[in-house]
């Protein structure tokens, strides 16, 4: 038996304006494109400051890195000196290191940096990064890096 | 002899078959749009300069740009300053440097949005010697740069 029905002609989508935008972003997007992603690293020169000579009963943390070519030293404490040393490839030990001294300074965000003149930018920068945690998890250790350019162990 | 014009049959409009090239146009788009960065600093290394690795993830921002490549050339804004000498300071740089910054200090009289004048992006060569980082921090802040960006390459 014959139904009645009568098969309608599907109707096509006009594709035209879509692609049309399609193009024009593509093309805005090809003119700002930069194949090699570039980042930052802030840093800043030592500043001095007057302050008002308060008597603070806690010692400040004034944490200094000092990288030499094998080892990187980590100094803490201004009224009392603790220092402590990681070979060149004890990357993780370093962060985990800074991570305990984030926890017991919460308020402390600076890091002096010390740096031997002999080692290379790739070699410094691999520790900063090393002192900053992790990055992709958004994690802020100590961010406002200082350049010391007195050198190491002075 | 003149042709006889001839009307043309009624054919029917062929349908062209977009849907392989609506494909590539969404993996283009999707490909340009993970690579996109949303920087206000346009950077074209030198030659002989190679960036150094990091897994830093804040976005480069508009400034001087000064490079330092392999053979020790320094160049500000793409432009030859010369070579940095064995030891000391170099006059031409810090000239340079104060040039373009009292260029950034008039500029941002009309802008609404200023620039920091005290910020200066700088690029070294991964395998330089830190002391010359040390001279070129050293020669920037002679000329009142303070604020310093070291330029890397995302590793992750």
């Amino acid at each position: 038996m014959k139904t009645g029905r009568k098969l309608k002609k599907i109707e096509k989508l006009n594709l035209v304006p879509i692609l049309d935008s399609v193009f024009i972003f593509i093309f805005f997007l090809l003119m700002s494109a930069q194949f090699v992603d570039v980042y930052e690293i802030g840093s800043s020169l030592p500043m001095t400051q007057e302050i008002e000579d308060k008597k603070e009963e806690k010692d400040p943390l004034m944490l200094t890195l000092e990288v030499s070519k094998d080892q990187v030293v980590v100094k803490t404490g201004l009224k009392v000196t603790r220092s402590r040393s990681f070979a060149s490839t004890e990357n993780e030990q370093l962060t985990n290191y800074l991570r305990e001294l984030k926890q017991q300074n919460p308020k402390e965000n600076t890091m002096i940096v010390k740096a031997d003149p002999k080692i290379s930018f790739q070699y410094l920068i691999t520790f900063i990064d090393s002192s900053q945690g992790d990055r992709k998890n958004k994690e802020k250790l100590f961010e406002q890096i200082v350049f010391d350019n007195s050198g190491v162990g002075k | 002899m003149k042709k006889k014009f001839t009307r043309p049959r009624n054919r029917e409009a062929v349908d062209v078959d977009i849907t392989s090239l609506l494909d590539i146009l969404t993996i283009l788009l999707v490909f340009l749009l993970m690579s996109y960065n949303a920087s206000d600093l346009q950077l074209d290394l030198t030659k002989n300069l190679e960036l150094a690795e990091s897994n830093a993830q804040e976005l480069t921002k508009f400034a001087p740009v000064l490079q330092v490549n392999k053979n020790a050339v320094v160049f500000l804004d793409n432009k030859e300053i010369g070579r940095l000498p064995a030891s000391g300071s170099m006059a031409e740089l810090t000239e340079a440097l104060k040039a373009r910054k009292s260029m950034t200090e008039e500029a941002n009289k009309k802008l609404v949005n200023p620039h920091k004048p005290e910020l200066v992006n700088l690029i070294f060569d991964k395998d330089m010697d830190y002391s010359i980082v040390q001279r070129v921090m050293h020669d920037s802040a002679l000329a009142g740069y303070s604020q310093f960006k070291f330029i890397v390459k995302g590793n992750y």
